[in-house]
């Protein structure tokens, strides 16, 4: 993670205990990348988990279901300012 | 002033701006798409599922506008919904809304802030493969609106509109 906030600490650590739970071992995580920044007033968080590339294809509703799953995963730890969580199955790109 | 026939509102097709935003994104000329084009993309598939949600307000409150007084009444309440006051309150409900429902408020409320960080972040470059990610998810919510029940669409007006189901 490339910027630190407790929000985007707590569910990246959610991520990683959940997705093989959820995905299985036919996928995994190569990278996750946070980002936070403050606009009219609020924290707006976001996150792209880059999987790992080669991988079967991961079913669209399951990677919906699993942004649900974190939702009220983040609701029990009383955070509400939920990332906007991106499933990108491309190469990470370089900066 | 010469009155005009009447002509019903024509909200912006939801359908359109996110084709519009996968080719953007998807047949883009050789060197793939600029970094302010997939911004756009993504920012266009939010507008397109809050279009979606908006057109589906006024017609539930209206249904389709016949007259001019109808009209007016059918586009102010297009017109309502807030951004945030919608993500907010679709929030505060997400986990007991019906299936259908849950998935289109999941959606609306992480494209609103994906759309805020694509617009708004400029320390952030946002992937294509999240506009990819994000304009299926703009798919979804729209098959997700389409599928709802007459109830379940008068329960996410009220939840956009007034904070409440």
């Amino acid at each position: 993670m490339n910027q630190a906030n407790s929000t985007l600490d707590t569910t990246e650590r959610l991520i990683r205990e959940q997705f093989p739970k959820h995905f299985g071992t036919r996928h995994s995580i190569d990278q996750i990348v946070g980002s936070s920044f403050n606009h009219e007033d609020r924290e707006v968080n976001y996150i792209t988990i880059h999987l790992t590339p080669g991988g079967p294809p991961l079913d669209h509703l399951e990677t919906i279901r699993f942004n649900i799953l974190l939702k009220e995963m983040l609701t029990g730890y009383d955070i509400r300012n939920w990332p906007a969580i991106a499933f990108n199955t491309q190469e990470p790109q370089v900066p | 002033m010469t009155s005009r026939q009447f002509q019903p509102p024509s909200p912006l097709n939801p359908d359109a701006l996110i084709n519009s935003a996968d080719r953007a994104v998807n047949q883009a000329p050789p060197g793939g798409p600029s970094r302010e084009e997939i911004h756009r993309a993504v920012s266009t598939s939010y507008y397109a599922v809050f279009h979606a949600i908006t057109t589906s307000n006024a017609d539930t409150r209206h249904g389709t506008p016949t007259n001019a007084a109808s009209a007016d009444a059918w586009t102010s309440t297009y017109r309502a919904m807030r951004h945030t006051f919608a993500g907010n309150s679709l929030g505060q409900h997400l986990f007991t809304l019906s299936q259908n429902a849950q998935l289109l408020a999941n959606i609306f409320i992480d494209l609103k802030n994906a759309r805020e960080t694509a617009d708004y972040d400029p320390n952030r470059t946002v992937p294509i493969g999240d506009a990819i990610y994000w304009i299926a998810n703009a798919r979804a919510a729209l098959a997700a609106l389409q599928a709802l029940t007459p109830a379940e669409r008068v329960t996410i007006s009220n939840i956009t509109l007034n904070g409440n189901p």
